[in-house]
């Protein structure tokens, strides 16, 4: 009675113990998200030609009262969002041609309208278009990569400073600091239209009405949830799942997820949330690993990638149960190697492979795999030798195939029973006593090994 | 009185490498001594002695294109009674003879006298007085020790130091030591004890007296000195199978034993060090003490264990594959905490432990070498439900798979490296990938990690 008194509560206290340790490990492993809080930086053209009229009214008057309406609907529809404004080319006349006339008039913060309308009210369009300076510029404005970061650049012509926007673009991309530059052209010639295509996604608007829907389609796209399917298959068209996976950014060679990939209960692959900011490489970690493409993703939308695995199979056959260590196997793919216990179930793909075992003597073959094949490889049990000896000997085993001998096993100096375990086949044990100098007393013992049967070699 | 057969080569032969081309002389003395009527096994002595001198001659005849030879009895004129110290005759000079004319000379004989073999030795110089220069052959047959208190050993010895005889050889057949003491001065005694091992041994020993010559091969250290020893060394005519395999071996003065080699063959000569060193078409002078120097130097190589500046035992030693560098293919593999000799060289090393130590471009220039491994520790995943997953870690700045679990595995346990490592798993039954978790985890040298999912 007492006893068991004690049992229960050592028990307790043990079950206290793993419960401690079931915290300790949830709290060391964590789980792998995208950024949830937003920032949309306008950057608003108010060089001199904003000043042309556009309709009925002048072009910056109406991106002003566009822009104004929907800082004033964002404040309603998505209070998380903060908003930033950067004019540039409003504060020196054109004549001055002042290239760094760019300005984050209003930092981030959480929308405020009054802000907003006070400040737009007091911008007059003056000089310049240094657009890639001001994306250069924006990138500070965000003061951090944390969040989820997009800039919407609203313009009417083209850089008129030396700066290219279109490096200032993959800077900002590269960086991870926004998504391309969406820029919301107002009637801009057809014939320039193109010259921003290597900046961001360009939408010219027309007229006035027309400039309203793409603002809004724009910011939709800006605050619209990325996701992402990885598709992988063999070349046969296989669904490949179940595989470790890592996406990584193209340029900084960072890996940001880390997976294992997983089908949804359709048997389709899930659906990931992510940031659509820079590029990205999934790299699929089979034995050679497989690298997708360097890609970028449409925002706010779904995105679908898919990469083909020419996945292939090996399967050894070795009885072991004579032996009582595991075999060692190692797989080498040019200069990759690839080691595990075991080699079943290894994701290795098609192609030409080294492989290696540690048997006496060692194995070594050069296989070619072939996509959604299964490779087999059978290789017998060893036999083992047992040398009965008390003298100083010594001694080597050589391995008899075709051609000159292969030494396999160099005995050195011994004086006791040795037991060595080898492959099946015809050997020679080649032996002298220690004290003797004369090459002559050289022995010689043909043997062969049979799969799970012992010789013995009586040297007593 | 015992059958004793010595072969002594007398290698006075003129110019010529090949044994096929080079005149051979043979002279066969046999014991015509009473003793020799005794029954060995089913038959008597002189019978045995006599059929296998036919089978000898005949196997020599057929192998030997230029093969000359001639029989001297001894013993088989006088009584014992008489004490005929001087009754030996050249039965059958050294010529061109057929297997016949042996039978026949041989036919009349019967043993009746005593051994007078000292006398029967000298005599022999002047059978091969004609033949000087060419290969001289000299078969005693003999049935015991000598009887007319002359020394055999010492006539053997004048020709020894006249440097004619290289490979004295003598049968003892079932000799008691005594008699054997004889020939002290002989190096190489072979005493068959039944008729059968006789027949067995006779023709082979007698026919390695005719070819051999005498061969050293120098391996040099790594000092450049002939003290390299103890690796076997192979030769080979053929590509199959080697004609000699012997243990390298240095006297007891040091130098590289003399090995007896046929010079009739062109030899590939394999010294077995790792990897073997091949000497391609080496051809013996027949003439001359043959000598050959080959570099060998080796180093012993230990891959330890280690913690902390100390030794580890581990409970089952780690394979390792070593390479040349400049080769594709492993040359061998091996354990740790094993001693193993290499040639000098650059070789590359792949120690098959979690993940894989390689060791690169590793320079084995002195006589030992021994590298440091850090002793492994245990990583042991228990899992609730069953769940896919891999073992990653950074190798060159990479993040890299280095180990896959078996999918749908609950429990693994591995030998790792000490180090950092990202195990990233999911539970089966979790149908999001968003559920990847990743478990940073610190392996130590002999230390078991846990974790329990």
């Amino acid at each position: 009675m007492h006893c068991s008194l004690v049992k229960e509560k050592y028990s307790i206290i043990l079950k206290k113990l793993f419960l401690l340790i079931f915290i300790v490990l949830c709290n060391l492993s964590y789980g792998q998200d995208t950024p949830r809080q937003q920032k949309i930086l306008f950057v608003l053209d108010a060089s001199g030609s904003m000043e042309a009229m556009w309709g009925n009214d002048t072009k910056m008057n109406i991106a002003k009262q566009i822009l104004y309406k929907l800082v004033d609907s964002l404040e309603k529809t998505n209070p998380n969002i903060q908003v930033g404004l950067r004019v540039f080319g409003h504060q020196y006349h054109k004549r001055l041609d002042i290239c760094t006339d760019s300005k984050l008039e209003i930092p981030f913060s959480s929308l405020n309208q009054e802000i907003f309308a006070s400040t737009l009210a007091a911008i007059q369009p003056n000089g310049n278009t240094p657009i890639a300076y001001s994306l250069i510029e924006s990138a500070k404005d965000f003061s951090t990569i944390e969040s989820l970061n997009s800039i919407i650049l609203i313009t009417d012509g083209l850089e008129n400073c030396e700066g290219d926007p279109c490096d200032a673009a993959k800077y900002l991309n590269e960086k991870r600091i926004s998504i391309n530059p969406f820029i919301i052209g107002l009637a801009i010639e057809d014939s320039l239209v193109s010259s921003f295509d290597c900046i961001g996604s360009f939408v010219n608007a027309k007229d006035e009405a027309s400039f309203a829907i793409v603002l809004d389609n724009t910011i939709k796209q800006a605050t619209g949830k990325t996701t992402l399917s990885i598709h992988l298959q063999s070349k046969a068209q296989q669904t490949i799942s179940n595989t470790p996976i890592t996406i990584q950014d193209s340029y900084s060679q960072e890996t940001l997820y880390t997976y294992l990939h997983c089908l949804g209960k359709k048997g389709l692959p899930d659906t990931l949330s992510i940031d659509p900011r820079g590029w990205y490489t999934v790299k699929v970690h089979t034995y050679p690993s497989i690298s997708s493409q360097s890609f970028q993703l449409n925002p706010g939308k779904h995105n679908d990638i898919s990469i083909t695995i020419p996945k292939s199979y090996l399967a050894i056959e070795h009885r072991k149960q004579y032996d009582e260590k595991q075999a060692h196997y190692l797989v080498k793919y040019q200069d990759e190697w690839i080691y595990n216990y075991r080699l079943d179930d290894l994701p290795l793909l098609e192609g030409e492979y080294q492989l290696n075992v540690c048997f006496t003597p060692h194995k070594s073959e050069n296989i070619h795999l072939s996509s959604d094949k299964v490779y087999k490889q059978n290789y017998p049990s060893n036999g083992k030798l047992s040398i009965k000896n008390n003298q100083a000997l010594r001694g080597s085993v050589f391995y008899r195939d075709t051609g000159p001998w292969q030494l396999c096993v160099d005995l050195g100096l011994f004086n006791e029973d040795t037991e060595l375990k080898l492959q099946p086949g015809n050997y020679s044990l080649i032996y002298i006593q220690d004290d003797k100098y004369n090459s002559e007393e050289t022995h010689r013992y043909d043997f062969e090994m049979i799969p799970e049967r012992t010789t013995v070699i009586q040297l007593r | 009185m015992r059958i004793l057969i010595i072969a002594i080569l007398c290698s006075c032969f003129a110019l010529g490498v090949n044994g096929q081309s080079t005149p051979v002389n043979v002279l066969f003395v046999m014991d015509g001594s009473s003793s020799m009527m005794k029954k060995w096994g089913k038959e008597d002595k002189w019978t045995i002695a006599e059929k296998s001198l036919l089978r000898i001659a005949d196997s020599l005849i057929n192998k030997y294109d230029s093969l000359r030879f001639g029989l001297r009895v001894y013993g088989h004129q006088s009584l014992p009674i008489e004490n005929d110290c001087e009754d030996t005759e050249l039965k059958m000079p050294i010529a061109a003879h057929s297997l016949l004319e042996l039978k026949n000379r041989m036919m009349g004989i019967t043993p009746k006298g005593i051994t007078p073999l000292a006398y029967t030795l000298e005599q022999t110089q002047e059978d091969f007085a004609e033949f000087e220069g060419q290969k001289n052959i000299l078969v005693v047959i003999t049935d015991g020790s000598e009887s007319c208190l002359g020394d055999p050993c010492s006539i053997l010895e004048i020709l020894l130091k006249q440097e004619v005889i290289i490979k004295p050889v003598i049968i003892g057949l079932d000799v008691d030591i005594e008699s054997l003491r004889d020939y002290h001065c002989i190096k190489d005694v072979f005493n068959p004890h039944t008729p059968y091992e006789f027949e067995k041994n006779i023709l082979r020993v007698v026919t390695q007296a005719i070819s051999y010559t005498t061969l050293q091969v120098e391996l040099l250290d790594g000092q450049q000195k002939p003290n390299q020893s103890n690796i076997p060394i192979l030769f080979y005519s053929n590509s199959q199978e080697p004609d000699y395999t012997l243990y390298h071996r240095l006297d007891q003065a040091g130098n590289p034993d003399t090995l007896l080699i046929d010079p009739s063959s062109e030899y590939t000569l394999i010294i077995q060090t790792l990897p073997p060193i091949t000497k391609k078409g080496i051809i013996l002078k027949g003439n001359e003490h043959n000598i050959i120097t080959i570099a060998a130097p080796t180093s012993f190589l230990e891959i330890q264990t280690m913690h902390e500046g100390e030794r580890v035992n581990v409970i089952s030693e780690i394979p390792y594959l070593i390479k040349q560098s400049e080769q594709s293919a492993y040359l061998f593999s091996h354990e740790t905490n094993k001693v193993q000799s290499y040639l000098y060289g650059t070789y590359d090393i792949d120690i098959l432990t979690l993940p894989i130590t390689p060791i690169t471009n590793l320079e084995l220039n002195q006589p030992n070498y021994t590298i440091e491994l850090p002793a492994p520790g245990k990583l042991r995943v228990n899992a609730q439900f069953p769940i896919h997953a891999a073992l990653f870690t950074e190798i060159n700045n990479e993040l890299v798979n280095i180990y896959t679990f078996t999918a749908n595995s609950r429990q693994e346990i591995l030998d790792l490296q000490p180090g950092f490592y990202s195990l990233v798993y999911r539970f089966d039954h979790q149908r999001s990938m968003k559920e990847t978790r990743i478990e940073n985890i610190e392996i130590k040298s002999k230390q078991t990690l846990d974790l329990k999912f």
